[in-house]
């Protein structure tokens, strides 16, 4: 399932796939596929994310 | 004869480390040898790991039927192992480049293209000279001085093998 919050949280500060990647240290292709839903990131990940975006776990990666 | 060649084999094999850790070096953006892969990246290159294997293994299964059922081998055991070894690394590293993940976080990529095309090159040429000294072919059996070619097909299966995920990767952006 796509991770649209996700997608939308990085467009809000402007910030690039590429950007937020290098933000959280990984590749630009590991955030692509988080946003795809090809990927399910770990929590440490998601966190380290959430951090960058200033947005809460739940913001991002909760489906109610 | 032996002597000398085990000295070569020896002498090839430091030189070949010492060019390892050298590509490593100078093809890292942050001076370190180790390679920096993000957590999605560490579980392809496991699965390209469990693919590799399975292919070697199956290989390996092919190579002792065909040992058994033929009368006369046409590849010597040292080339056969050779051509495992490439057929393996071939899967892992097609795998790999498939899934994002043949490349390190901390890789300047076209320092290793230009050392992946040295290495290609290099391996080209020895096999030519190979062929025009009549040394890949003897009585019927294909010699070491074959695995020249293999590197060398090994290094071109990785060419074709980004082209072909670069063409993806844009096909997915326009659709």
């Amino acid at each position: 399932m796509k991770n649209l919050r996700l997608k939308a949280a990085r467009a809000a500060l402007d910030m690039s796939q590429q950007q937020l990647a290098e933000e959280v240290g990984v590749s630009r292709q590991t955030i692509n596929a988080i946003e795809k839903g090809d990927y399910n990131p770990t929590i440490r990940l998601c966190v380290d994310i959430c951090k960058t975006l200033n947005r809460t776990l739940d913001e991002l990666f909760w489906d109610a | 004869m032996n002597e000398m060649l085990a000295i070569g084999l020896i002498l090839g094999v430091l030189v070949g480390l010492g060019l390892v850790v050298f590509i490593l070096k100078t093809t890292k953006t942050d001076g370190s040898i180790d390679c920096k892969y993000d957590e999605r990246q560490e579980l392809a290159r496991g699965k390209g790991f469990k693919l590799a294997f399975f292919v070697l293994l199956l290989y390996n299964a092919f190579f002792a039927g065909m040992t058994i059922c033929l009368e006369k081998t046409f590849i010597s055991p040292d080339t056969a192992a050779i051509l495992g070894i490439c057929i393996g690394i071939a899967a892992y590293v097609g795998y790999c480049i498939w899934n994002d993940a043949y490349f390190a976080l901390n890789e300047n990529r076209s320092r290793l293209v230009v050392a992946f095309t040295i290495a290609f090159l290099a391996n080209l040429l020895l096999g030519i000279v190979g062929v025009y000294q009549g040394e890949i072919i003897k009585e019927g059996v294909l010699t070491f001085r074959s695995t020249n070619f293999m590197v060398a097909g090994l290094g071109l299966f990785v060419a074709v093998m980004c082209l072909l995920k670069n063409i993806r990767d844009k096909k997915e952006v326009q659709g």
